[in-house]
């Protein structure tokens, strides 16, 4: 993917721009926001990271300044500014995706990966369907290999957020917030309680594997090869 | 203060437009009893000189011009101040008696000054004017006329009286609006001071009431609030910086020795990633618990106050069951929620918060109860004030410890040596104050009981 970079502070940049291109995509990294500006309005890129304090420009304004000019790209902010109103703020400014720093390599590049490509499913899909599992988003139903299978209110979202963001890794933070409204560690193991019971009925029970544990990052949820 | 400041106050200003407007309907009244008197005094006279003149015009019908003459001589000779004015004219219009020289008879009654007519003796009038009047008689003409001293004296009796009295009722209100300014000057000064002296660092300054309960005092006790409150935060403040001086500062210096000790002794590459490793995750955990500690505080100086809605209480605390019920069986224990309320339990406030206090507190109850234990959630309104509950039957809190739990980092002496910040109730205390809501902890014999009760505030969305 395309990406582009804009942070002032030079070992974080480096930092990230480096961990960007191991993973194999293209940086153009600018270290203030009337610069990340220019970049932003005249080329195109898949995804746009930008630090919320920048000199000359700063990254709020510059989000809401492309906004209004019709940028759709999405934004992920990176921050020191992690207080209860931040992360509004930044949503409320157009940004689609907000992390806080420091963060694990891991989480970044979890969510980057999430922002960057369209679904893998048309707009507006109302069923998904991976191997022989299908969700039905209006009938909320889940069936698999033809069984129905019975799902929780929260069982039902958490498989509905896996199968949406197919083949990629969704870390822990970005299940919690993504299924739960979470925006807090809990110190006790929902996640991983709730991604065992789902298994026990749609994977248990039938020949493949489809939720996968990512060791160290997260869960995805895909047909393995 | 000085007088200029007193005279700018407001209790100046409309203690003096009383008085303006008062003075001014004085005035009013006055100039209209003025002329009401006037004019009644006015038409005294002339009825009183109409009469003598047809008096007169009586005689000289009854026993003629002769007998009027008589009167006349006699009149004047009586008449000791030149108040009256006689004058008698034979059909030539020749003077036959009188006080004055001769003038033209004129019709009517007529006011005449003094320049118009002589006095034949010496004693001349002061008087400035006359109301007179010329009859006709058989054999001649008769003018009888009265000063109109009398009149001039009351008119300038009540001018004069008028005057003093506004005069000194000028003087008197000013005075008093003086006064008033004053004393109302005196507190908003008291106010001022007191202001600058808290300003200046003296946080436990508070104005003082006059008692009085009027729109000062209300004002007062209103700012008298606000001090409070601005002396709690600043206090909460001090201790955030103390509590990250000391307690960050334990973790990073572990850190630190761990690195160094890392770097001395280590033998192989693999034993190296693996201390990097854990040195990594123990900054996490340094972070987060900065995080945290900065969470509280933004808290507790109420942010996300300005964005509170009405939330539903009951539908918090059913996601709350819906997401740890499992969480709690994979504990091996039980949770049994009893929502008791078919209305919308409602007040205002933040959805997330909320959520994330009821979350620290079933993740308390599940991290310290053993097996088998049962934890209870219910929700209920005793005395119009929405109160849920939190019961576990595990270990719980001894009686010394439970008011110094809310503190940030307290651990609970057996907990000490287990993981944890010590900050969940911290954050729990932060954000039932937020909502305005009371936390009380009470003994479940065994385990423990944690209360929260939200005040209805009246006035609200219909419950």
């Amino acid at each position: 993917m395309k990406i582009l970079l804009i942070e002032d502070d030079k070992d974080t940049a480096e930092y990230i721009h480096r961990g960007l291109k191991e993973e194999g995509h293209t940086v153009d990294a600018v270290g203030d926001g009337k610069t990340g500006l220019l970049m932003a309005s005249t080329e195109q890129y898949d995804v746009l990271v930008v630090d919320r304090m920048l000199p000359k420009l700063d990254g709020l304004s510059l989000v809401k300044t492309l906004r209004g000019a019709g940028t759709s790209a999405p934004v992920l902010f990176l921050t020191t500014l992690g207080g209860v109103d931040d992360r509004v703020e930044g949503l409320d400014a157009g940004g689609d995706d907000y992390l806080v720093k420091p963060f694990a390599f891991s989480e970044f590049i979890a969510r980057i990966n999430a922002l960057g490509r369209r679904s893998p499913f048309k707009e507006k899909e109302t069923k998904l369907r991976v191997a022989d599992l299908e969700l039905d988003l209006a009938a909320r139903t889940v069936t698999r290999a033809g069984t129905r299978v019975d799902l929780q209110p929260r069982e039902f979202k958490l498989l509905e957020i896996l199968m949406q963001n197919r083949g990629r890794v969704l870390t822990r933070n970005m299940l919690l917030e993504r299924v739960w409204d979470f925006h807090f560690d809990p110190k006790t193991s929902v996640v991983e309680t709730h991604i065992s019971q789902l298994r026990t009925k749609i994977d248990k029970p039938f020949d493949t594997e489809l939720i996968r544990t990512i060791r160290g990052t997260g869960y995805s949820l895909y047909e393995p090869k | 203060m000085n007088l200029s400041s007193i005279f700018h106050s407001t209790a100046f200003r409309l203690a003096a437009t009383f008085a303006g407007f008062y003075l001014i309907v004085m005035l009013a009244l006055l100039a209209a009893s003025f002329w009401l008197v006037s004019a009644e005094l006015d038409e005294k006279l002339r009825q009183r000189v109409a009469n003598t003149a047809m008096a007169f015009a009586a005689l000289d019908q009854s026993k003629g011009f002769a007998a009027v003459r008589e009167s006349v001589r006699a009149h004047v000779a009586a008449a000791d101040e030149a108040e009256f004015v006689y004058l008698l004219l034979d059909q030539n219009r020749k003077p036959v008696a009188g006080n004055i020289e001769p003038i033209a008879p004129f019709a009517g009654l007529r006011v005449i000054d003094n320049e118009d007519i002589h006095f034949t003796n010496e004693e001349s009038s002061d008087d400035d004017q006359f109301v007179a009047q010329f009859i006709d008689l058989t054999n001649g003409y008769l003018l009888v006329g009265h000063s109109t001293n009398d009149i001039v004296e009351i008119e300038n009796i009540i001018l004069s009286a008028s005057v003093w009295g506004i005069g000194s009722g000028m003087l008197l209100a000013v005075a008093a609006a003086a006064w008033v300014g004053w004393r109302a000057q005196l507190r908003v000064d008291a106010i001022g001071d007191t202001l600058s002296a808290v300003a200046d660092g003296l946080i436990d300054r508070r104005i003082v009431l006059a008692g009085s309960g009027d729109d000062l005092d209300q004002v007062s006790e209103r700012m008298n609030g606000t001090l409070d409150r601005l002396a709690s935060l600043m206090e909460s403040m001090r201790q955030i910086s103390a509590d990250i001086a000391h307690d960050l500062k334990t973790p990073i210096g572990r850190l630190r020795q761990k690195l160094d000790t890392a770097l001395r002794t280590t033998r192989g590459e693999t034993e190296l990633r693996n201390e990097i490793g854990i040195a990594g995750r123990e900054l996490d955990d340094v972070v987060a618990t900065f995080d945290a500690l900065l969470r509280i505080a933004q808290i507790e100086a109420g942010a996300r106050k300005s964005r509170f809605v009405p939330v539903d209480l009951a539908i918090v605390l059913r996601d709350i069951e819906d997401i740890y019920m499992s969480v709690a069986e994979d504990a091996g224990l039980k949770m049994s929620v009893a929502l008791n309320s078919k209305e919308p339990m409602l007040i205002d406030g933040d959805t997330e918060l909320l959520t994330q206090m009821f979350a620290n507190l079933i993740e308390n109850a599940i991290r310290h109860c053993p097996p088998g234990s049962l934890i209870t959630i219910t929700l209920g309104r005793i005395n119009n004030n929405i109160v849920i509950t939190i019961a576990d039957s595990g270990p719980g809190i001894p009686e010394s410890e439970r008011d110094k739990v809310f503190r940030r980092f307290y651990r609970l002496e057996k907990d000490r040596s287990t993981p944890g910040s010590g900050l969940g109730l911290s954050l729990v205390a932060a954000i039932a104050d937020l909502h305005g809501a009371k936390v009380a902890l009470k003994d479940r014999e065994p385990g423990l009981i944690v209360e929260l009760t939200f005040e209805r505030k009246t006035g609200y969305v219909k419950f």
